[in-house]
């Protein structure tokens, strides 16, 4: 393997979309925050399970209303 | 992900039927000008992905794959139009087929058509930029920072990480903007507490003390801890046979009254006066540019304008402009924008306070709500149109626009609405009332002073659910900002240091330490080179054309890398390295081979020199090319009959073409013999006008190889390397006979044997001399990978003779001889 080929990216990962790799950094530092567990969860079903980029799907993940 | 096996074009752009074998390697597509070579790239962009990137886009209005992908002959009968692509899967051991009609474009013909299958197939769909030509080289290299962030974001697939990022703002901003209003809602109800309890401020202990005040003259027991569940009237309702609710409070009613005539006031007031008409005469003012109040959005246009300018035609309209001209003219009117925005928040800041007065007056009237209650009862009708108009005025003063609506609610500031009877009307019937007993008092204010802290705590708790919904929301869009930010440029960074890295290799010689800044901002994407270490400039300003391609190429071949890394399997490079030198297309090839291992590219060409680089350098293989001869529309292109070169000559001969095949032996023999001159760093004379011919270059190639053979051979027995040597002696003997048959090393004394001669020879005695230097030649190049022998480095001394796949690797460094004196 040359040089250019050991510096760079990890091949395993390149395989994932940018943007869900970028999606799925954000969502492991909001997790960090314990109080952003909740919302992080319902994030990631969305951005990374579910492939749903609306306003209000993502509005619903931030401050869900309750189920009356 | 993806190779190509093999692909058949049907009826499809100029091409009539053709089917070519790819089989997963390097491919090139070689022709003049208008031979069918874009057929081939379109028909494989369009197997893949159903379009035709030539069809779409800028400068192509009025074109589609529909009407225009069938050959012109068939474009009534689309489903006549087709491309069928055999493919390997990487992960997938079977082979897979796609047959995609112009008719039903969208829905190709899959098999096997497993979920895998179709999963792969749908990715490799979505990368229309599987095909790299001069369009996108410019695209991505020389367009304005604006349009180049689009095209790179979109090749790298990061809108959505923009989408996600809008989407979160505009959450944030509509939970502060909620937030915001809760706040004053909020701060309202708490005037209006300490306003009907008669204290200063909202502080447990003072409210207490107050409420406790009133509660023993009714003789309730006293409150000791103020509590979200503590109500101040408990107790009073079982206490009293009075609920105190269909009653009017004198003291509130009277007070309310009074607060209304204390506020209309200030129309007396010269300062409100002042204040008014100040704000009507700037509003006047404003009114002439009314029209770019109303448009502030074309602001954002204009800007996007300028970056999308294409030094030609305005992006908008497409008018054609010279480019100082379309500045100027874009600057002119930015620079209004600015200037109205500018006056408009300066009204803004004039008319808040007149709003927030008007605001008041209207929450002062809505509290005269108990005509209904009075003997006789008296309306409130008027009342309440006053304080709607006085609120509907306040709004329109905070929007400013439309100027019309805001001129009139200034009028209302300055006259108010005369309401004088009504008030009298109802101070005149509240005054005729009889005073409260002190009981009655302390009744109503436990009562009203009730109401008013519910609604506080009502509004507190709204407020806070705000709050935190406020505080969420920007948490989540600062970490996102700060996460996507630092990943966007960490890619942008690792696509710049692969893009250098790989331009290096193609110029090595000239710009080893070439350097490349890739720089985002908001919706753009800076891309600045390193001249020569005289600073960092746009890639077209110094750079030659020719180094302009090769960064073009560079800068995909970094974005795919980093886009698909392993699955980086199949590219298309359409003519896309015309302008680079002979020798950096070397290096080109260099690249591909070395550093792209794992990629097939169908590389189109107009040059046959660039094939033949090609293949001398074993970046594709012999027969792994489409050469096209010609083509005409009945027939489509014309492949030549032979891929071989050998095989062309042949056929001439065979045909008794001798002047044609002498014209093939010597413009091959001119190629071949540069190229193994360049590997072998043999020496020929220099020519001033670099007009080198056979005579220049044919002698030092074979002399170079003779010597360098009888070096290694050398060499190989002063280190005891008995098979070494056994093999170049065999190679040198058969180099020694077949170059005795060429006479190649008499040209310089006997002109008859020289190649101008040929022609004339007659169909045998050709043949032998083809036969000759076809023997000979192959000498030249390993039995096992066909690559041509070089040594090795290229330059500096040298460490060896050898092949691409290291078959051959004769080393040329004696051991060095032992001083036996020294031993002794």
């Amino acid at each position: 393997m040359n040089d250019l080929n050991k510096n760079s990216i990890d091949q395993s990962i390149a395989v994932k979309p940018i943007s869900k790799r970028v999606f799925a950094k954000f969502l492991d530092v909001l997790a960090e925050d314990e109080e952003m567990q909740d919302i992080a969860s319902r994030l990631k079903v969305l951005l990374l399970e579910k492939d749903i980029l609306s306003e209000a799907a993502i509005k619903e993940a931030l401050f869900p209303e309750p189920k009356l | 992900m993806i190779k190509v096996k093999q692909i058949r074009i049907h009826e499809f752009r100029g091409i009539r039927d053709l089917t070519l074998n790819l089989e997963e390697k390097n491919f090139a597509v070689c022709g003049p000008n208008g031979t069918g070579k874009s057929g081939v790239v379109d028909a494989l962009e369009f197997a893949l992905t159903g379009e035709i990137s030539r069809l779409s886009g800028k400068g192509t209005g009025g074109l589609s794959v529909k009407s225009h992908g069938p050959h012109v002959d068939s474009r009534n009968n689309l489903e006549n139009s087709f491309v069928e692509v055999e493919l390997s899967i990487s992960h997938i051991s079977e082979s897979v087929s796609i047959s995609r009609t112009v008719k039903d474009l969208n829905t190709p013909t899959i098999s096997p058509n497993t979920p895998e299958i179709l999963s792969a197939i749908s990715e490799a769909a979505l990368h229309p930029e599987l095909v790299l030509s001069r369009r996108e080289i410019i695209r991505y290299v020389l367009s304005e920072p604006g349009k180049r962030s689009e095209e790179i974001q979109a090749l790298l697939r990061l809108h959505e990480i923009d989408e996600i990022r809008s989407i979160l703002q505009k959450i944030s901003n509509a939970a502060k903007r909620d937030c915001d209003n809760k706040k004053t809602i909020k701060e309202k109800a708490v005037q209006a507490v300490c306003q009907t309890l008669g204290i200063a401020k909202l502080d447990a202990a003072e409210l207490l003390q107050s409420v406790n005040e009133k509660r023993q003259l009714l003789n309730l027991t006293p409150i000791n801890t103020f509590t979200p569940e503590v109500s101040i009237k408990d107790g009073l309702i079982t206490a009293s046979s009075q609920s105190g609710l269909s009653r009017i409070s004198k003291k509130q009613a009277r007070d309310a009254l009074q607060a209304i005539r204390n506020h209309y006031l200030l129309k007396e007031d010269p300062t409100w006066q002042v204040q008014v008409a100040s704000a009507v005469t700037d509003l006047q003012a404003l009114k002439a540019d009314a029209d770019t109040l109303q448009h502030t959005k074309k602001e954002s246009l204009l800007r996007s304008a300028l970056d999308m300018f294409d030094e030609n035609l305005c992006p908008v309209c497409e008018t054609q402009w010279k480019p100082e001209d379309f500045r100027q003219h874009i600057k002119e009117k930015l620079q209004h924008y600015k200037e109205v925005t500018e006056k408009r928040q300066s009204i803004e800041k004039q008319l808040a306070p007149i709003a927030a007065q008007l605001q008041k007056m209207s929450l002062l009237l809505k509290q005269i709500n108990f005509g209904h209650l009075l003997e006789p009862t008296l309306s409130i009708d008027g009342i309440t149109a006053a304080a709607q108009s006085y609120e509907q005025s306040a709004q329109s003063l905070q929007g400013v626009l439309p100027l019309e609506k805001a001129e009139e609610s200034l009028m209302i500031a300055a006259d108010f609405i005369d309401i004088n009877d009504i008030l009298k009307a109802f101070e005149d019937a509240i005054a005729g009332l009889p005073e409260p007993s002190a009981q009655d008092a302390a009744r109503d204010y436990l009562v009203v002073g009730n109401e008013k802290i519910l609604e506080f705590r009502q509004a507190n708790a709204d407020h806070k659910v705000a709050e935190y919904k406020s505080i969420t929301a920007k948490t989540v869009l600062d970490i996102y900002g700060e996460i996507t930010t630092n990943a966007l440029e960490t890619i942008y960074k690792e696509v710049e240091d692969s893009l250098v890295e790989l331009y290096r290799i193609i110029n090595k010689e000239d710009e080893s330490a070439f350097r490349a800044e890739l720089k985002p901002s908001i919706g753009k994407l800076g891309f600045n080179v390193d001249f020569y270490g005289r600073g960092f400039f746009p890639p077209g300003a110094y750079h030659s054309e020719g180094h302009q391609d090769g960064m073009g190429l560079c800068l995909y071949l970094a974005l795919m890398r980093h886009l698909s890394g392993a699955d980086f399997t199949f590219a298309v490079l359409d003519d896309v390295v015309m302008s680079v030198d002979a020798h950096h297309r070397r290096e080109v090839c260099h690249l591909l081979k070395t550093q792209f291992p794992n990629t097939q590219f169908v590389i189109t060409t107009h040059d046959r020199i660039w094939l033949q680089h090609m293949q001398s350098e074993g970046l594709i293989e012999k027969r792994a090319c489409a050469h096209f001869r010609k083509w005409d529309v009945n027939n489509g292109p014309v492949e030549w009959d032979e891929r071989d070169i050998w095989e062309e000559i042949a056929g001439n001969l065979e045909s008794n073409n001798i002047e044609i095949a002498a014209g093939l032996l010597r413009r091959y023999l001119e190629h071949i013999s540069q190229e193994i001159c360049y590997r072998l760093g043999a020496s020929v004379r220099f020519r001033g006008d670099a007009q080198y011919t056979l005579g220049d270059t044919l002698p030092p190639a074979f002399s170079k190889m003779k010597k360098l053979l009888r070096e290694a051979k050398v060499t190989a027995q002063s280190w005891d390397q008995i098979n070494k040597t056994t093999q170049i002696l065999a190679l040198e003997e058969a180099f020694k006979n077949e170059l005795q048959k060429t006479e190649v090393d008499k040209w310089q004394i006997n002109a008859a044997v020289h190649y101008n001669a040929w022609a004339t020879l007659h169909k045998n005695e050709f043949q032998i001399v083809v036969t000759n230097y076809k023997n000979i030649l192959n000498l030249f190049r390993c039995e096992t990978c066909s690559s041509l022998l070089y040594i090795s480095p290229p330059d500096g001394p040298r460490d060896s003779l050898k092949c691409s796949c290291g078959e051959i690797s004769f080393t040329l460094k004696q051991k060095p001889k032992v001083n036996a004196q020294a031993i002794a």
